[in-house]
């Protein structure tokens, strides 16, 4: 378990690839046994940050630090850090039992020792009995789990995983999820994750870190990144959300005027009154009421509008309904509350202030 | 200062630097003082030559002659091609695998070797002269009977046909499979008939395999020495070259016929393979389904076998010719020998000079071949790996010499070592046994740089660097991963360019004039065209032999290599 430090981290490529620096100034703790998630759509420099921890890429400035050690030039071979490659990597002409023996090799053990770590290894992801078998005899699944062995067998100081999931079907993945988080946690080591895919870093992840351009927007854990996200980017990329523009017209408690209507929120802000701000509420936090259960239509947190479309989902449904001023929001609701609600309808859409989320910027 | 420097300095980019400076000396250089040679006169820069050149008929003459011979080779080997790949990549039949596999083999037997038996087939009183009279359409007792050689032409052009046509082959076909069959299915779609589909869209879009296919069997043809020679003829520019560097003083009215050809050989390469064979961006493209073969039928598959072994048959035919040389004791007109013995294959392993010749040729090619393979493999590495900077320069550069051809590049060396010049110490007259190895090297390197490019372009980077992550260095990676993964290709190559080397006649006529430095193809032209009454016999026993060392390599190459066999003659 060590602690993995990132002092201004910074990668641009020479002219030509792509503009601009993929890195910029990335400072960052990774705790020791911490499952940390770095999240982000492609192109935001998350596997580049990846592969620079690996040491299979250098940084342009900035020092990495492994407890306290700088590794910065540190060659690849000598970091213990153990990857899962997304296309696994496993190598075709050696057999499963050689590919996961591979670390413990390098690491001068003697055969009958690495062997017995390798099935070991092998064992807690249930493909002993593939030991034999060469890697395209095996299901992306089995592959999968024969890369974390292979990692796993080095004993790593930290875990790196390079979107392990993303090549397996939506079924086996949302299985594989739960198992890999007890795997890694089990082996007690620092893990870093890197995924696209939101729902994988929120059931996954100790701590999250969502990468946009090159820079990290916001850090947290999974519920904080959800229920509080900093600003319009972090909150639309991760889950939905509807979008409310307006002015501060109070600050303690927060009262915004909308197009829509006024909405009041818990959150603090340290911004003026009158300045204009941007707020944003979560689709399955707003509640459909029908209009005629409210004659007080202007009260805070009550915004009017007409049913647009009812999506059917099985066990939700998602409205699409049209405010005042045109603003279209969705809603989730289960889909017993969207019984008897027709397009065309008149609906009031009532939030929590609790959940209106005010964003930076 | 310096020691700091070196510490530092990184190996891949002192590998790049030897080899940059190794081309540099024996492929540019060479070139340029052969250059220079044609446009010097009386010690002054001068088009002399050149006007004296452009004013011979002769001369004109051979190099219309050479071209025309080019032209219709590659002509005959895009008609004899086309309907081959098609139907090879667009229709199934029992026993393909088994004919698309021996449509290469006609690649690696030498035409040099096989027009050893041409006037045994196609003499006054040749084989097929007798066939005739015995099927009763020719009386060879009245009469001059017809002499098929003619001038020798067109044999050279069936020759050469013959043995260049799996480039192109292997080059329409890799075109065609790549190609997407909806754009053909969207043109049926629309109403375009059969030949329509293939006259507007399959053609068009087969445009850059058929250059960068034709433009190597054209520059080969265009130049080639070996079968003219053993054919008897001589009207090339070529040939004339080859008889003039043979020559004790070789003037600078040789060398500008040498740039003449230059010119145009590297012309014509660029015209194949930037101007036309310009990618249509058509292969890019993933298919967007998948092109399973029309099964062919009864009748179908036999047309099919008698087409592709018709061909086969043609080419080896000349080789089976030769074959029943080596051992035929006495073979005066009778269609096939009267008697067999071994005496002469015995006579050539024992006597010195034809014996000295095998050796010679197996130390040549396996020295060249170890230097091919370092070269490109590392070219390869810096090529797909590091890109290092330059990387795509050296490419080129070790790609070139399929352009020059080897008849060329001799006569730069021939500049180039000859007396009072820097390198005379390891010219022809005193011991060109390094400049032959460099210059098999040279020739055989575009082959062995794609070989292994394409082996290592193949295994995905994550590979090594899973390895790196493990804990494994560099060395241990390459060693450990990498090669294993290659292996194949790396043999593959490695036998490919040594059975080439074996037979190698460009740089073998020209450079080694000393006996003792002889390859086998100088002993072999040496013997054919030596009085002996048995020449023709042991100069076939000698190709035999050489023939034999060069299936061996290839069955072996081909057992490792299976279908990838193919990818390392796409240029």
């Amino acid at each position: 378990m060590i602690e993995i430090r990132l002092e201004g981290i910074s990668k641009a490529y020479a002219q030509g690839a792509g503009s601009g620096p993929v890195l910029e100034k990335i400072d960052l703790v990774i705790e020791p046994g911490e499952f940390f998630f770095l999240l982000g759509p492609s192109r935001c420099g998350k596997t580049t940050l990846l592969r620079i921890l690996a040491g299979l890429l250098e940084p342009t400035s900035g020092r990495i630090l492994f407890d306290g050690r700088d590794v910065t030039h540190l060659a690849a071979e000598k970091r213990r850090t153990a990857m899962v490659f997304q296309n696994y990597a496993l190598w075709p002409h050696l057999k499963v039992i050689e590919n996961v023996e591979f670390g413990p090799q390098m690491q001068g053990i003697e055969p009958e020792r690495r062997r017995k770590i390798a099935m070991e290894k092998l064992a807690v992801v249930q493909m002993e009995a593939f030991a034999q078998r060469k890697p395209n005899q095996l299901s992306g699944g089995q592959q999968q789990r024969v890369a974390l062995a292979r990692a796993l067998a080095a004993q790593p100081q930290c875990l790196l995983l390079d979107e392990p999931l993303s090549n397996l079907d939506a079924r086996l993945r949302a299985k594989m999820r739960t198992e890999l988080r007890r795997l890694v946690k089990e082996s007690q080591t620092t893990a870093v994750y890197v995924t696209h895919d939101q729902k994988e870093a929120l059931s996954m992840a100790d701590r999250i870190a969502v990468l946009s351009g090159g820079r990290i927007v916001q850090l947290g854990r999974p519920e904080e990144i959800y229920q509080r996200p900093k600003n319009e980017f972090v909150a639309d990329f991760i889950g939905e959300a509807n979008f409310l523009t307006g002015n501060l017209l109070q600050t303690s408690p927060v009262k915004i005027r909308t197009e829509a209507g006024v909405l009041a929120s818990e959150m603090k802000t340290d911004r003026t009154a009158g300045s204009a701000v941007k707020c944003c509420v979560r689709p399955e936090k707003v509640q459909i009421h029908d209009i005629k259960d409210f004659a007080d239509r202007n009260r805070p947190n009550l915004l009017a509008g007409t049913v647009q479309s009812i999506a059917y989902y099985g066990e939700l449904s998602q409205i699409e309904v049209r405010l005042n001023a045109g603003v279209v929001w969705t809603v989730t609701v289960f889909s017993g509350r969207a019984e008897g609600l027709l397009p065309g309808a008149e609906v009031l859409c009532g939030v929590n202030p609790a959940d209106v989320i005010v964003l930076e910027g | 200062m310096w020691r700091r420097y070196l510490e530092q300095a990184d190996p891949l980019v002192a590998a790049e630097v030897l080899i940059f400076l190794f081309v540099g000396v024996f492929f540019f250089w060479p070139l340029y003082e052969a250059v220079q040679a044609g446009l010097t006169a009386e010690g002054r820069f001068s088009f002399y030559w050149l006007g004296r050149l452009f004013s011979n008929r002769i001369v004109l003459g051979q190099i219309a002659n050479s071209f025309l011979l080019a032209c219709v080779t590659t002509a005959l080997c895009l008609v004899l091609t086309m309907p081959m790949a098609i139907v090879s990549t667009r229709y199934q039949f029992r026993g393909q695998g088994i004919l698309t596999g021996l449509l290469l083999v006609p690649l690696i037997l030498p035409p040099f070797v096989g027009a050893l038996s041409i006037k045994r087939y196609l003499g006054q009183f040749g084989i097929l002269n007798l066939v005739l009279e015995r099927l009763g359409v020719l009386d060879l007792s009245s009469g001059r009977p017809p002499d098929w050689l003619g001038s020798g032409f067109w044999v050279v052009t069936v020759l050469q046909t013959l043995n260049l046509f799996p480039i192109l082959y292997l080059n329409l076909s890799a075109a065609l499979a790549n190609l997407d069959p909806a754009y053909a299915q969207a043109a049926r779609n629309l109403g375009a008939g059969k030949w329509t589909v293939f006259r507007r869209i399959t053609l068009p879009l087969l445009r850059p395999g058929i250059f960068a296919g034709g433009s190597i069997v054209f520059i080969w043809s265009f130049t080639d020495i070996g079968t003219p020679l053993m054919v008897g003829y001589e009207e090339l520019a070529s040939v004339r070259i080859f008889k003039e560097l043979a020559r004790a003083d070789v003037s600078g009215r040789m060398y500008s016929l040498v740039l003449v050809m230059l010119v145009l050989s590297v012309l014509f390469y660029v015209l194949g393979k930037v101007v036309f064979g310009r990618s249509s961006g058509a292969e890019s493209a993933k298919a967007s389904t998948a092109s399973a073969g029309q099964r062919l039928g009864f009748w179908g598959t036999l047309g099919a076998w008698v087409f592709f072994g018709g061909v086969i048959f043609a080419a080896i035919l000349p080789h089976i010719g030769v074959v029943l040389t080596a051992v035929s004791g006495q073979w005066i007109k009778t269609i096939l020998p009267e008697r067999y013995t071994l005496e002469h294959v015995l006579f050539v392993l024992r006597q010195p000079e034809p014996r000295r010749a095998v050796l010679n040729s197996l130390v040549y090619a396996g020295l060249s071949t170890t230097l091919d393979l370092a070269i490109g493999s590392a070219a390869a590495w810096m090529l797909v790996r590091r890109r290092l900077q330059g990387a795509r320069v050296l490419d080129l550069c070790l790609m070139l010499p399929l352009a020059v051809p080897g008849v060329i590049l001799a006569a730069g060396y021939i500049a180039m070592t000859a007396p009072g010049r820097l390198f005379e110490a390891i010219g022809p007259m005193r011991n060109p046994t390094m400049l032959l190895v460099i210059a098999y090297t040279i020739r055989r390197a575009p082959f062995v740089v794609r070989g292994v490019t394409a082996g290592l372009q193949q295994i995905p980077e994550t590979l090594e660097q899973a390895a790196r992550n493990l804990g494994a260095t560099p060395g241990q990676a390459i060693r450990r991963i990498t090669v294993p993964l290659i292996a194949a290709n790396l043999i593959a190559s490695g036998l490919l360019t040594f059975s080439y080397a074996m037979l190698e006649v460009s740089d073998s006529l020209v450079l080694a004039q000393l006996r003792v430095h002889y390859p086998i193809t100088k002993e072999i032209y040496t013997q054919a065209y030596s009085a002996n009454t048995d020449a023709m016999q042991i100069a076939a026993s000698l190709g035999l032999l050489g023939m034999l060392v060069l299936g061996g390599s290839l069955a072996a190459a081909a057992v490792l290599m299976g279908k990838r066999l193919g990818a390392v003659f796409r240029a």
